[in-house]
């Protein structure tokens, strides 16, 4: 199949049914929802300046969900760089003031999953949240499906120790 | 682990709820977009080539700007080396109760800037120019001792005024000078040389004709003495002071001119090494004519490689151009044509040859040459030797006996 430029209202179409989905996958990555949202309009602004070229106009979730994985990758490495120097301006959906919202038992899994490195936390996220199975999550992250299955046992296993020692 | 996996779930999906799903997020206005370069390369391709093109122009400005200047200063040089130069000085002689006098003039307009009187009874003649247009000489001759000269030396300022006119040292040569050409000072004022007619009461001069150089700073003279046939006039230095360029008459009957010759001199040793000379073996014959022509002068080259002279056959002028009969009367303008041409002093060769209007037919023709050897101060005015163009006259320089710049 020869790949064609998808086509602006099919892109717009697609905002208007995933959106929420697609903010809801980057705060649990960056950890707050004026950042997910950032990085979601700016992915869909990119995408109609330079539409992508596609052979299949069924893949363009997929494609706009590693868009916006790696815009989360972008925003938290600019909040590194930036939080040498201030403060998060929202609080993140793991910190204590969002206890009373989320409860004490999810907050703990949360912080535990912030404390994973970032393959491993991106695994779980598109696994445990969206429900990928391992060829769309290693679409998604741009890595191959084994070592997408490599990553997710060891992310479990971090994660556990991780409660564990949240338990303590 | 189903455990914990049920935990995981749990979480992100209450995490992910937190995220109203009914606030509108519309989407945002597209942004213009970057318009790319003509060529469709965005700007910021670009930006290197510009930066590479700007610090190329810097150099290259830099290098132009250098090189300009060096050869505006070059040219300057040049320029102010072969500008013409800016005064000349004349002899006038004494006429209708005026004393003669010497008058510094300025080269363009002729005008008079200064004059320094003669003394009573004495008359100037010849003058001669040194290279830096400041110092000047002239003979003069006492009207009631005839056959006796004196060199005076004149400075003036740059303005053209006369600041000293003193008498070089040394007693007065005994002898008359008549010709043209018959005094001519080295580029450096150091050295005249002059060429006389003896006296006939005096038994050691009334041999003829004498040739001498004299030391202006100390008065020490050296002079050659020669047959009553021969007479030297037309003398003129080269530019670096090491050649005397003159013309050596041989007189036939009833003081005609049989045969003239173009020579060359090497006055670079001291004043001792010269003593032993003879003119004719110790200068070099370039160019010499028969009495149907007629050299009127020289004007030497700045390395005394080339010498500028003005033949003419003497057929067209009858007076001789070497008659020892001059004045001022004599210098009426003509219109008779002479060759003035640039001679190798090597081999006597014509290099370059041109017609010179009204010169020959004066008793006293005038061709002298300033320090560039570029122009010539001729009796119809001041002629530019680079170019065609025809001698731009100099008001007054008619009226003058002798003129030298």
């Amino acid at each position: 199949m020869t790949p064609h430029v998808v086509a602006v209202p099919a892109l717009t179409a697609l905002y208007r049914e995933h959106q929420v989905g697609l903010i809801r996958m980057a705060v649990l990555l960056v950890g707050d929802e004026a950042t997910a949202e950032d990085v979601v309009q700016d992915v869909f602004l990119r995408l109609q300046d330079r539409p992508p070229r596609l052979d299949d106009e069924g893949k363009l979730l997929a494609y706009v969900r590693a868009c916006v994985l790696n815009g989360c990758r972008m925003a938290l490495r600019r909040r590194r760089r930036m939080w040498g120097h201030t403060e998060p301006h929202a609080p993140p959906v793991w910190s204590a003031e969002s206890a009373a919202m989320l409860g004490e038992d999810r907050r703990e899994v949360l912080r535990a999953l912030r404390r994973l490195p970032r393959r491993q936390r991106e695994a779980l996220v598109l696994r445990y949240y969206l429900e990928l199975d391992d060829e769309e999550v290693a679409r998604a992250m741009g890595v191959r499906p084994g070592t997408v299955r490599s990553t997710m046992v060891r992310a479990l296993a971090a994660l556990a120790r991780g409660l564990e020692e949240e338990d303590r | 682990m189903k455990d914990l996996e049920g935990r995981l779930r749990d979480a992100l999906r209450a995490a992910a709820d937190t995220v109203d799903e009914t606030r509108p997020r519309p989407l945002p206005a597209r942004r213009p977009r970057t318009r790319p370069g003509r060529a469709g390369v965005p700007h910021r391709l670009l930006m290197p080539v510009f930066a590479a093109g700007a610090i190329v122009l810097l150099l290259a400005g830099f290098v132009g700007v250098k090189g300009l200047r060096d050869e505006q200063v070059r040219r300057s040089a040049q320029q102010a080396e072969e500008r013409m130069p800016r005064f000349f000085v004349a002899s006038v002689p004494s006429a209708d109760g005026r004393r003669s006098r010497l008058e510094i003039r300025d080269s363009g307009s002729g005008r008079v800037l200064d004059a320094e009187p003669a003394e009573a009874g004495a008359d100037f003649r010849e003058v001669a120019a040194a290279a830096d247009n400041r110092t000047f000489f002239a003979i003069s001759e006492r009207l009631s001792a005839r056959c006796q000269i004196a060199i005076s030396r004149l400075s003036v300022s740059d303005s053209g005024t006369i600041t000293s006119s003193d008498p070089v040292p040394g007693p007065g040569v005994d002898g008359t000078a008549r010709g043209s050409g018959t005094l001519a000072v080295s580029p450096d004022g150091k050295m005249v040389s002059y060429g006389i007619r003896g006296c006939p009461e005096s038994s050691e001069r009334s041999v003829g004709g004498v040739f001498g150089v004299l030391d202006t700073g100390t008065g020490t003279r050296t002079e050659w003495l020669g047959p009553g046939t021969l007479e030297y006039a037309g003398m003129s230095w080269s530019g670096d002071g090491r050649y005397l360029f003159f013309v050596r008459t041989v007189l036939g009957d009833r003081d005609s001119a049989e045969r003239q010759e173009l020579r060359r001199i090497d006055l670079s040793g001291d004043a001792g090494d010269r003593a032993g000379y003879q003119v004719e073996r110790g200068s070099t014959l370039i160019r010499g004519v028969d009495a149907s022509r007629t050299i009127a002068g020289t004007a030497a080259g700045k390395d005394g490689r080339e010498v500028v002279t003005v033949e003419a056959a003497t057929a067209v002028s009858p007076s001789p151009s070497l008659s020892v009969r001059g004045s001022a009367d004599a210098w009426a303008a003509a219109a008779d044509t002479g060759d003035l041409l640039r001679i190798s002093a090597a081999d006597g060769r014509v290099l370059r040859s041109r017609d010179q209007q009204g010169m020959v037919s004066f008793d006293h023709p005038l061709l002298k040459g300033d320090a560039s050897g570029r122009y010539l101060l001729t009796n119809t005015g001041a002629l530019d030797t680079s170019g065609d163009e025809p001698a731009r006259p100099i008001s007054g320089l008619a009226d003058v006996f002798d003129a030298d710049w």
